[in-house]
């Protein structure tokens, strides 16, 4: 008997994939959907995160990208690290992209070309793909409640595979080759960085899962991810790389930089599950008042890109820090106050 | 993540496992050290080091269960420690005691 559209929606087309969270890293899988063969720079934490994000997805997984860093660096002419089945999508196509991908799979299912497992489905896009161009897509995406997949949006604040070019993602007063800072004026970029995974999570109250990552921090990232892909329907990450080209540090540094953004309070670590809010890792102790930030300068001074900064400049971010975590309704996420 | 330090560290604290520890977990206080479960991995590498084995890992044996919060309280409010320390006074005679 065919089954209705409800019982489809409902039924094992659309269950997604079970992945209980990893408790430790031995615990981890040591097979590896990600390996050698990409043409990333040296140091890149991108490129980590995918290593993390197809270890945590398993075999079962078709992986889309939209052009960016991730693409083009990791697609070259036959070169390929993806172990994975992978797609590319048109810079600011992720969401439909995985939409399409999803809803495809689902009618193959269910007309019985396609075996019946749950496969998922990960969209990734860069800040430029997600937070610029592509947020439209997004957006219309995370509204498809009957869907599982994944959008990860990898931020390396700026448009880095095409030479640096300031995005809606970039921080105030970055030096990028749309902002060079000059003699006249010193800060030519004077936007501040989108806040993108709050406004998605506010934004779309049928979105169960949201969360910010960093790769630097292995274990949470991956266990972020698997339950992302497990609680069903649309879901978003937005992780912050460290990038040694766009930054201006020596690639070594990668780490390092990736903690001092969470340990400044830059960078805080959250995630949004059916509306309740947790942070984790060290953002917890943060929020809680058990550590304390260190200073914005620790994190700035390390990078290139805000070497022309003088001391007003860090003092001003340093005041917007120090708001976002006790001047905001909900600190480090949500600005809003009651008027 | 459930690593835990135990009894046995208490009043010996030879800070071997902070020299091992990747993510810089441990918090110590006067006598002894405690693991701070959110920023710790569950590695493993610690447990080997202790050389009073007073650190346990997942299963955490049944008598030892009221250190995992414990641990959980005191070691987000207790300053960090990365390198290894002096132990504490008498922590030799101690080991001895504890049949290591």
């Amino acid at each position: 008997m065919q089954e209705t559209k409800e019982q489809a929606v409902a039924g094992k087309y659309t269950s997604p994939q079970v992945l209980p969270p990893w408790s430790g890293i031995r615990r981890v899988a040591r097979e590896e959907y990600y390996t050698s063969g990409h043409r990333t720079c040296q140091g890149c934490e991108s490129a980590q995160m995918m290593r993390l994000l197809a270890k945590a997805a398993g075999p079962r997984t078709i992986v889309l990208t939209a052009t960016g860093c991730m693409y083009v660096a990791n697609t070259t002419y036959y070169t390929t690290p993806w172990v994975l089945p992978w797609i590319h999508t048109q810079l600011g196509s992720a969401g439909s992209g995985a939409t399409g991908t999803a809803a495809g799979l689902r009618a193959l299912m269910r007309k019985g070309k396609l075996e019946q497992e749950p496969i998922n489905v990960i969209a990734v896009c860069g800040d430029g793909g997600g937070a610029d161009m592509g947020l439209s897509a997004i957006s219309a995406a995370l509204q498809h409640t009957k869907y599982n997949f994944l959008v990860l949006m990898y931020d390396n604040e700026s448009y880095a595979n095409t030479d640096i070019q300031t995005s809606g993602s970039s921080p105030y007063g970055v030096n990028t080759s749309f902002s060079p800072p000059g003699k006249l004026h010193r800060i030519m970029h004077e936007q501040w960085k989108k806040n993108t995974a709050p406004m998605l999570a506010v934004g779309h109250p049928d979105c169960r899962y949201v969360a910010t990552v960093v790769s630097t921090n292995a274990v949470d990232t991956m266990n972020k991810v698997r339950r992302a892909l497990s609680i069903g329907g649309p879901t978003f990450i937005h992780c912050l790389n460290p990038c040694p080209k766009g930054w201006d540090y020596d690639p070594k540094y990668s780490h390092e930089i990736g903690e001092l953004a969470v340990e400044t309070g830059v960078w805080p670590l959250y995630e949004i599950e059916d509306g309740k809010l947790k942070m984790y890792g060290k953002s917890q102790h943060i929020a809680n008042g058990l550590l304390k930030r260190k200073p914005v300068s620790e994190y700035l001074l390390r990078q290139g890109r805000f070497a022309h900064l003088n001391d007003e400049d860090i003092a001003l971010i340093q005041a917007r820090t120090d708001a976002m975590w006790e001047k905001w309704a909900v600190p480090g996420v949500i600005a809003f106050a009651k008027a | 993540m459930t690593t835990v330090v135990t009894d046995n560290c208490e009043r010996c604290r030879f800070t071997d496992c902070v020299t091992v520890c990747p993510v810089a977990c441990f918090h110590g206080d006067d006598l002894m050290l405690y693991i701070d479960p959110i920023l710790c991995i569950d590695c493993g590498a610690c447990v080997t080091k202790c050389p009073v084995e007073a650190i346990y890992e997942d299963p955490i044996p049944e008598d030892k269960q009221r250190w995992i919060d414990i641990n959980a309280t005191r070691a987000p409010r207790l300053p960090s420690i990365k390198k290894k320390q002096e132990p504490y006074p008498g922590a030799e005679e101690r080991r001895r005691a504890l049949g290591f």
